[in-house]
C-alpha cells in the first residue's frame, strides 16, 4: 500500500470522507496588529474630530479633544476589564450579562448607529482631504478652478463603501497586515508634522495657546439654548464642549471585537494593545489637533475645518511645494486610515450583528453564509446599504454626520460602562485578570470607585448630548428604535430557536468543506510540527485544554480531529453508535481555542474505525503526537492498545507518541 | 491459573473494541494477575472465519500478559509488533505452511 492509499479515502475503507471545518475567527494576531486594526478606526477620527469640534464651539476645541483623548485611557481600562471576563466581548455580551438582553439590544442598536455613521463620516472625510489636495494643487499652479468638495466627497465615500462591501463579502484575508502598514506610515508622517510644527513655532517666536472657554453656538447648544441655567458657560459648558468632542472616541469598540483574535497571552497582549492605542490617541489625535490650532491662522480655520491636518501641513513655515508634498503625504496616510475606518466599521457592525444573531435574536436570514465565500453576506449587505443611504442623505456634509455622530458611541459606552459596574456587584465570583483600578475595600468587598467614576462621566456626557445635539438625538433615537423593533420582531419570529440556543449556549457558524482526501485537508499548515487531538465529547475537552496550555509557546499545528461514526462503527459488541452533536463539539473547541488565543485546525472524518482514522490522520500530517481524552466506555489502557495496533498496521510508519489525558492522570506511550 | 478464569478475561476484553485487524489477524488477549511472563498461542486458519464485522480472520494470535503496570509497555510493544508483522502478505505466507513447527519458525519472536 502506498501513501496515497492511506490518505485517500476513496481507496481506503477506514476513512470514507474528509471535512475541513472552519470559521471566520480562527486566526490570531499580535498585539501590534490588533492595535493597528483599532487605530485605523479609532485613530482616524483625528482627521475630522477637531474640525467638527471647532465648528461647534470655536477655538477652544484642542483642549477638549485632548481631554477626550486622555479620557480614552480610562475607557480602555474598562474595556480591559470587560475583555478579561468575556473572550467574545463587546457591547452585546457585556450588557446582556450586566443589564439583561433588552438593554443589550438597545446598546447594540446605539453601537450599530455609530457604525452606520463611522463608514460615511470616514469616507466623506477621506474625500474632503483628497479634494482639498486637488484644490490646493490647482491653486498652487494658479488654476482658477475648484471642485465642489461635498459632491466629490459624497461620490468618493460611496465608492469606498462599495469597494469594502465587495471585499467583506469575499472575506478579507489578513487585513491586520495592511492596517499595520497604514499605522506605520501615519506615525512617520505624524513625526514629520511634529518636527516641522516645532520648527514653525520656533520661527514664529510666540505661541498663543487657544482659549479654554468654549464659544458655544446656538446650534451647538441645541434644545439647551432654551434652558436659562444651561446657557452659562461653566461646568455645563465644559460638558457640552466635551460632548461635541466625544466623537474622537469612536472606534474603541473595535478593541473588544479584535480581542477574540488576539494571540496568547491574551490579557497581557491586550494591555500592550491598549497602551499603544492610548499613546497614539494622545499624541496623534490630541497632539496633532492641538498643533493645528496653534499653527493654522484663525482666519483659515473655517477653510480647513473639514481637513484640519491638511490645513496644518499647508500652514507650516516653508516653501509651498514642500508643504504641498507634505499635504499629499497627509492625504495619502489619512485617506488610507479613513478608508480603513470604513472597512473596520463594516467588519465591526458585522461582528456585532453576529454576536446578536448568536443569541438567537436574529433570524437565520441574517446569518446566511455566502455559498462561495463563507461570509455573512446578508448582514454585510444591510450594513453597506445603510451606510450608502447615510452618505447620500448627508449630501457630502461631514459636519451634518458629525452632529449626529456621538449619540451611538456615547450610549453604547453608557450601557457598557454601567454593565461593568453592575457586574462588579452581581458577578463578584467571576475571574477577572484585570480590574479597573481605584477600588476601596468596604467590609468584604471592594467598591469600584474608578469604574463608577468612568460610568458617571459617560452618563453625564450622554445626558448633556441628548439636550444639545438635536440631530444626534432625533436620528439616534429613531435609528435605535427601528433597530430595536427589528430585533424584537426577529426575536419573536425566532423565539423557539432562541430558547433552544439560550439553553444550549451559542453555536458557532461553521463552514464545512468536503475535501478529496486527508492531504488536501492538511495543506498550508504554518508549522512543521503537528499534534493530533481527537475530540468526541463537548464536555470532555480536558485533554484539548491541556494541549493548548502545554504547547502555548511552541510552533506546532494543533489539528483537532472528530471521527464521525458510520453505521458499521467498530464500537464493540452490544454497544450502540453514540451520536454526537459535532456542531456543539466544534463550537466548544473553537471557544476554548479563542480563550487561549491559539489557532487550531478542526477536521472531521467519516469512518467506521476511530483508531484507524486517527492513525491515518496522524500519518498524513506527519504528526509527532496523538492526544486523546479518556473514554468512559473502554478505559485508557484499552484505548492505548488499539491506538498502538492501528498505528503499527500502517506501512512506512515512523516513531510517534500517543497520550491519553484526563484530570490528574495520563497514559503516554512512544512507539 | 484456572482455564475458565483466562477464558472469561479474554472474552471480557473482546467485549470492548474488536481486536481483529483488516489484514485478517485477530489478537485476543488479556492482562492477568498472577502471571510473571507473557504467554502466547497461535492458530492459523487458512480457510478463515468471519467476525461480527464481516472481516475474514485467518490468524488468531492469543496472548496473556502480566497485569502489573511495569509490563504494560511490553504488552503494547507486543501488540505493535503483531500488527506490524502480520501484514496480508505475511498471513498469506504462513497460511501456506503445513506444520506448526514451520509456522513457529516463521514468527519473529
Amino acid at each position: 500500500m502506498n501513501q496515497d492509499e492511506h490518505t485517500n479515502p476513496q481507496t481506503n475503507s477506514k476513512v470514507k470522507s474528509v471535512v475541513v471545518i472552519s470559521t471566520a475567527m480562527l486566526t490570531f494576531i499580535t498585539f501590534w496588529k490588533a492595535a493597528a486594526i483599532v487605530l485605523c478606526d479609532f485613530g482616524s477620527s483625528a482627521f475630522y474630530a477637531g474640525g467638527i469640534a471647532y465648528k461647534a464651539f470655536g477655538p477652544a476645541f484642542p483642549w477638549y479633544i485632548m481631554a477626550v483623548s486622555l479620557f480614552s485611557g480610562l475607557l480602555l481600562m474598562m474595556y480591559l476589564e470587560s475583555c478579561s471576563m468575556f473572550t467574545r466581548s463587546g457591547v452585546f455580551p457585556v450588557v446582556s450579562a450586566g443589564l439583561g438582553e433588552k438593554a443589550a439590544q438597545l446598546a447594540a442598536s446605539a453601537l450599530l448607529f455609530d457604525m452606520a455613521l463611522t463608514g460615511p463620516i470616514s469616507g466623506l472625510s477621506a474625500g474632503n482631504y483628497l479634494i482639498g489636495l486637488v484644490n490646493s494643487t490647482l491653486a498652487t499652479f494658479h488654476i482658477n478652478f475648484a471642485f465642489n468638495p461635498e459632491f466629490f466627497s459624497m461620490l468618493f465615500a460611496a465608492a469606498v463603501v462599495i469597494y469594502f462591501w465587495y471585499q467583506n463579502v469575499k472575506g478579507i484575508q489578513d487585513s491586520s497586515e495592511k492596517s499595520a502598514k497604514i499605522i506605520k506610515l501615519s506615525l512617520v508622517i505624524c513625526g514629520i508634522l511634529f518636527a516641522w510644527s516645532a520648527l514653525t513655532l520656533a520661527l514664529r517666536g510666540t505661541v498663543n495657546l487657544p482659549p479654554l472657554k468654549p464659544q458655544l453656538t446656538k446650534e451647538a447648544m441645541g434644545w439647551a439654548a432654551n434652558i436659562p441655567f444651561m446657557q452659562k458657560v461653566g461646568y455645563i459648558g465644559v460638558l457640552i464642549a466635551l460632548g461635541h468632542s466625544v466623537l474622537a472616541l469612536s472606534g474603541l469598540e473595535t478593541l473588544a471585537q479584535v480581542f477574540r483574535e488576539l494571540e496568547y497571552p491574551k490579557i497581557q497582549n491586550l494591555k500592550k494593545t491598549s497602551m499603544i492605542i492610548f499613546v497614539f490617541a494622545v499624541v496623534f489625535t490630541g497632539g496633532l489637533t492641538f498643533l493645528a490650532s496653534l499653527i493654522i491662522a484663525p482666519q483659515d480655520m473655517a477653510k480647513y475645518s473639514d481637513n484640519l491636518i491638511s490645513g496644518l501641513a499647508m500652514s507650516l513655515s516653508g516653501p509651498s511645494f514642500l508643504k504641498l508634498l507634505l499635504q499629499a503625504a497627509v492625504v495619502f496616510a489619512g485617506g488610507l486610515m479613513l478608508c480603513g475606518a470604513v472597512n473596520t466599521s463594516i467588519i465591526g457592525a458585522n461582528g456585532t450583528m453576529n454576536r446578536i444573531a448568536e443569541s438567537g435574536i436574529l433570524t437565520d436570514w441574517f446569518r446566511k453564509i455566502h455559498k462561495k465565500y463563507g461570509t455573512t453576506y446578508h448582514i454585510i449587505n444591510t450594513i453597506c446599504i445603510t451606510q450608502l443611504i447615510v452618505i447620500f442623505l448627508s449630501r457630502g456634509h461631514v459636519y451634518l454626520i458629525g452632529q449626529a455622530y456621538a449619540f451611538g458611541v456615547l450610549w453604547s459606552f453608557v450601557f457598557e460602562m454601567v454593565s461593568i459596574v453592575v457586574l462588579r456587584f452581581t458577578n463578584r465570583e467571576q475571574k477577572r485578570e484585570f480590574k479597573m483600578p481605584f477600588n476601596i475595600k468596604f467590609d468584604h468587598f471592594y467598591i469600584p470607585v474608578g469604574a463608577i467614576f468612568v460610568g458617571l462621566v459617560v452618563v453625564a456626557l450622554a445626558g448633556i448630548n441628548l439636550l444639545t445635539k438635536k440631530i444626534a438625538t432625533i436620528s439616534g433615537v429613531s435609528f435605535g428604535l427601528i433597530l430595536f423593533l427589528i430585533f424584537h420582531i426577529s426575536g419573536r419570529l425566532n423565539a423557539k430557536k432562541a430558547n433552544i440556543m439560550f439553553e444550549e449556549g451559542p453555536r458557532e457558524k461553521l463552514n464545512e468543506k468536503q475535501v478529496p482526501d486527508l492531504s488536501a485537508a492538511l495543506t498550508n499548515l504554518p508549522y512543521k510540527e503537528n499534534v493530533i487531538v481527537t475530540v468526541k465529547n463537548a464536555d470532555n475537552l480536558y485533554h484539548f485544554e491541556k494541549v493548548l496550555t502545554d504547547y502555548k509557546d511552541r510552533e506546532m499545528n494543533i489539528i483537532v480531529l472528530y471521527v464521525r461514526p458510520l453505521d458499521n462503527w467498530n464500537a464493540g459488541k452490544d454497544r450502540a453508535v453514540v451520536s454526537v452533536d459535532y456542531k456543539e463539539l466544534f463550537t466548544q473547541v473553537i471557544l476554548k481555542a479563542e480563550n487561549f488565543g491559539r489557532q487550531v485546525y478542526p477536521i472531521m472524518l467519516n469512518s467506521n474505525d476511530f483508531f484507524a482514522a486517527a492513525a491515518q490522520t496522524a500519518f498524513a500530517a506527519k504528526a509527532q503526537k496523538i492526544v486523546m481524552g479518556v473514554s468512559g466506555t473502554y478505559g485508557a489502557n484499552e484505548q492505548m492498545e488499539y491506538m498502538v495496533m492501528a498505528w503499527a498496521a500502517l506501512p512506512d510508519k515512523y516513531p510517534i507518541t500517543a497520550e491519553i489525558l484526563w484530570p490528574g492522570r495520563e497514559v503516554s506511550f512512544k512507539f | 491459573m484456572e482455564q475458565e478464569e483466562v477464558y472469561k478475561a479474554i472474552l471480557k476484553r473482546e467485549q470492548g473494541i474488536s481486536t481483529t485487524l483488516d489484514t485478517g489477524l485477530s489478537i485476543p488477549h488479556a492482562r492477568l494477575e498472577g502471571l510473571d511472563s507473557f504467554k502466547a498461542a497461535v492458530a492459523v486458519l487458512p480457510q478463515g472465519i468471519k467476525d461480527d464485522f464481516g472481516l475474514q480472520i485467518r490468524v488468531v494470535f492469543l496472548f496473556l500478559s502480566p497485569s502489573g503496570e511495569q509490563y504494560f509497555p511490553e504488552h503494547l510493544k507486543l501488540l505493535a509488533k503483531l500488527a506490524e508483522t502480520f501484514t496480508t502478505t505475511f498471513i498469506d505466507e504462513i497460511c501456506q505452511l503445513k506444520s506448526p513447527k514451520d509456522i513457529a519458525a516463521k514468527l519473529p519472536f
